[in-house]
């Protein structure tokens, strides 16, 4: 039974069960790798991606739950890799393992979407939900701030 | 392709031409570093450079029509087009290698920064010992990678001094050329790579190295050369391999440690749609099938008859007792002290769960394993398949995070294994649950330490850990340095405490050299004995880890209401040379983070001889927002650049401890840190 959705712009069906999550879709069956596997039930974010324009976790949404519906993943949050946060996340190096940063980065695009100059409070509650374990969170700190302002 | 071929051929003919024993010693000489300290001779050599061999051109325009890529060393390739390939011997984790090591070569080469891409080398002896661990990559390569790009520098002055004329010492180099000192003649290096490779080599030694006052990249911040396909979402992780007709799979383990499969029932399993195969291997039941989530399906569905083995009654405590039971009591004289300080397991919990691609076909194996050991790697892999180890590639894709976790290759056993029974691509992925529950952890311990406060140099400590027995250990970011450093800088605080002196003036007794600079410019950078608002406290520790890149920590911390927030922490190391002091900075950060969580949140937990935590909801790991400023300095030091990937990590739990100590009175001797 194929899902269609319109992944990165894309009309795309997908044959798979239902109650697959998305992100095994994304990786296993479409092949984009970018959107990472880090717990499965939800709670550490590295497989954020939009749907319909807000972050959602691929690993607990299931294909049935995305019919008909707009995903972005890391792959398609901008066509030249420079959406502001990736440009910001680049100019301050925030990266070290990187394995982590689609998550952050799908996250942090989708709270500057909805709060165009976050303050730290506001950035902190939304990436308190997006782990990593190499210690980047002040550097991305400071790139969402520098997304936020415009990089020069 | 082609670019091999080329380079066949050239060395083919530097054969005949004389010059290939001098270049096959050199292309051997990919190893480690001398690794005593580096005396300055290495950049005061004024060797000659080589003299030109009889196959070199003899016009300018013969010379530049000469094609083909210059790639004096199995680490370096210059092609036509200016792009610099430093292939990388360590393997990338998050601690920048790939960016350092590739700036290394580049400084001496004097290339164009801008033109310089980067390869990870395969695991294959002719790399040198290519473990990556213990904090060593920069320490152990720092010569021959300079090696490397000097003497292919020499070698390309002295093709334009050929062509020009003139002697090599007339020449110089500009990023990414060589000019004439005194003229206006200029040859990129691009333009030189016909010429270049017909010049014979220097051998070791024979390289002058740059004066560090000239360093034009190294010491520079010159950001990451992943970060584009990192932030774009096409970096190639372990788990991120596909090849075409790739199957995937999981693995059931003994929820015992010790624990074997008696039967198995796999009815359910084969009716998930897309599960291919279910085979017993040597360390469970691996569902196979055409995606991962028809393969975890799968497998929570088999039915697996356990032999829990001889360990199913171990807890924590009962191993605890065990190393208790080991400590000698001690005996006090008048004002002596003594203290016993403990911690648990401690899980790696890196992002990246670990994965591992492998094609076994007939007579070869191709592998794609994120690992920290791909010679190792690479010889489980053959053994496994039972394959000379020449049959085996074992490819290095980016690593998500490896603390030493990926020193171990279980995960690269295992998936040989399956592979070797599949004889079709697989890729082997753990989950989060299997991550935590078949980690190799950071042993739990005990630590008993005495002293006396009017001699704080001679300390009795007595460290048990619990590196044997039941639960499976290794290497932990810093290893025995974390609760070595927990119970030493705790207690040292304890004898000030005792002694009435102030902690920071008190450790100033006991270092000296870099070790008293690293204190003393953390204290000064955290303005120590400035006043504090009501309720935080200041705490400072000191460690060198594996005795190289003294390093010191200050911790403020509030306490309400008996949580513990910490707000800032003050870190300075002295790591000799610095390569990228963003990297320094990065991995301070970093090692902040990784000992906030085991300081904090705790490690995990052995109940009925497994390990009880099942992902990040009970076994945490420090989130954005109890993360606290951290600020890096590093001491300005000319020395042999000593490692930084770990030395950060020891001293900040116990400086959080200590600063517990000063906000509240109270003495924290257990990780974790809990006042409740």
């Amino acid at each position: 039974m194929a899902t269609n959705v319109v992944l990165n712009d894309s009309p795309t069906a997908i044959d798979a069960p239902p109650d697959m999550p998305l992100l095994w879709a994304i990786r296993d069956l479409v092949g984009l790798t970018g959107t990472k596997y880090g717990c499965g039930i939800g709670i550490c974010g590295a497989c954020t991606v939009h749907i319909d324009g807000a972050a959602a976790r691929s690993c607990v949404t299931p294909l049935a739950a995305v019919e008909g519906r707009e995903i972005t993943t890391i792959e398609g949050l901008s066509s030249n890799g420079d959406h502001p946060v990736q440009l910001a996340f680049t100019e301050l190096n925030v990266a070290q393992c990187g394995y982590c940063q689609p998550g952050q980065l799908m996250a942090a695009a989708d709270l500057l979407n909805r709060t165009a100059n976050p303050t730290p409070d506001q950035i902190a509650e939304t990436m308190r939900d997006v782990l990593c374990r190499c210690g980047t969170y002040p550097r991305i700190l400071r790139a969402i701030q520098l997304a936020a302002q415009g990089l020069p | 392709m082609n670019a091999d071929l080329d380079r066949r051929a050239f060395l083919r003919r530097i054969t005949v031409g004389g010059g290939g024993l001098v270049l096959g010693l050199w292309l051997s000489a990919c190893t480690e570093d001398d690794p005593t300290p580096a005396s300055s001779d290495a950049t005061t050599t004024t060797a000659p450079v080589p003299s030109t061999t009889t196959t070199a051109p003899v016009t300018t325009e013969a010379a530049f029509g000469q094609s083909g890529p210059f790639a004096p060393h199995l680490l370096l390739r210059i092609d036509e087009d200016e792009t610099v390939t430093i292939t990388v011997p360590k393997v990338e984790m998050g601690q920048g290698v790939r960016t350092s090591l590739a700036m290394i070569v580049a400084e001496e080469l004097d290339a164009d920064w801008s033109t310089v891409r980067v390869e990870t080398a395969p695991g294959d002896r002719a790399y040198g010992d290519q473990v990556t661990g213990g904090s060593l990559s920069i320490s152990s390569r720092f010569d021959s990678m300079r090696q490397v790009g000097g003497a292919a520098r020499q070698m390309l002055i002295a093709a334009a001094a050929t062509i020009w004329g003139i002697e090599p010492e007339q020449c110089a180099t500009e990023p990414g050329a060589v000019v004439e000192r005194d003229g206006d003649r200029r040859a990129s290096f691009g333009a030189l790579t016909g010429p270049a490779s017909a010049i014979e080599p220097p051998p070791p030694g024979g390289v002058a190295f740059k004066d560090p006052a000239d360093y034009r990249i190294i010491g520079t911040a010159s950001g990451s050369v992943d970060a584009a396909d990192i932030v774009t979402g096409a970096a190639i992780y372990g788990s991120d391999v596909a090849l075409p007709g790739m199957l995937y799979a999981v693995l059931a383990r003994s929820p015992v440690f010790g624990g074997r499969v008696l039967s198995f029932d796999d009815a359910e399993t084969r009716r998930v749609p897309g599960v291919v195969e279910v085979i017993e291997i040597s360390n469970g039941v691996a569902v196979v099938a055409d995606n991962t989530w028809a393969a975890m399906q799968g497998r929570d569905a088999l039915a697996i008859d356990w032999d829990r083995g001889n360990n199913a009654s171990s807890t924590d405590a009962s191993i605890r007792r065990g190393l208790v039971e080991r400590l000698e009591p001690v005996s006090l004289g008048p004002g002596d002290l003594s203290a016993d300080y403990a911690f648990p397991y401690f899980a790696h919990a890196a992002m990246e769960p670990l994965a591992c691609v492998a094609e076994v076909d007939g007579d070869s194996c191709e592998m794609w394993a994120a690992t920290q050991r791909p010679q190792l790697a690479r010889a489980v892999a053959a053994a496994e398949t039972s394959l000379p180890t020449d049959s085996v590639t074992l490819h290095v894709p980016l690593v998500g995070g490896g603390f030493g976790r990926r020193l171990d290759q279980d995960f690269v056993r295992e998936s040989a294994e399956i592979a070797a029974a599949v004889r079709r691509p697989v890729k082997l992925i753990w989950s989060r649950t299997d991550d935590l529950r078949h980690d190799r952890y950071h042993p739990s311990g005990v630590c008993r330490v005495a002293g006396n406060p009017a001699d704080p140099t001679n300390l009795d400590v007595q460290m048990m850990l619990a590196w044997d027995g039941p639960v499976p250990t290794g290497d932990w970011r810093s290893v025995t340095n974390a609760p070595d450093a927990f119970a030493r800088e705790s207690f040292i605080d304890e004898l000030a405490f005792a002694a009435e002196r102030d902690p920071y003036d008190y450790r100033r007794g006991l270092l000296q050299g870099a070790a008293l600079a690293s204190l003393d410019l953390a204290a000064s950078s955290a303005s120590w004995g400035q006043p504090l608002p009501a309720g935080w406290g200041r705490g400072i520790a000191h460690h060198a880890t594996w005795g190289v890149s003294p390093t010191t920590a200050v911790a403020e911390v509030e306490v309400i209401e008996e949580v513990i927030r910490v707000h800032r922490v003050i870190m300075a190391i002295d790591c000799g040379i610095v390569v990228n002091p963003d990297t320094v900075a990065a991995q301070m950060d970093g090692a902040v983070a990784f000992a906030m969580s085991a300081a904090l949140l705790g490690g995990v937990s052995i109940v009925d001889g497994g390990v009880s935590e099942s992902n990040f909801h009970d076994a945490p790991i420090l989130r954005f927002d109890a993360m606290p400023l951290v600020e890096t300095h590093i001491v300005e030091s000319t020395g042999r650049p000593s490692g930084v990937g770990e030395a950060g990590v020891p001293p900040v739990a116990p400086a959080i401890a200590n600063a517990v100590f000063a906000a509240t009175g109270r003495r924290l001797r257990e990780l974790p840190l809990r006042l409740a």
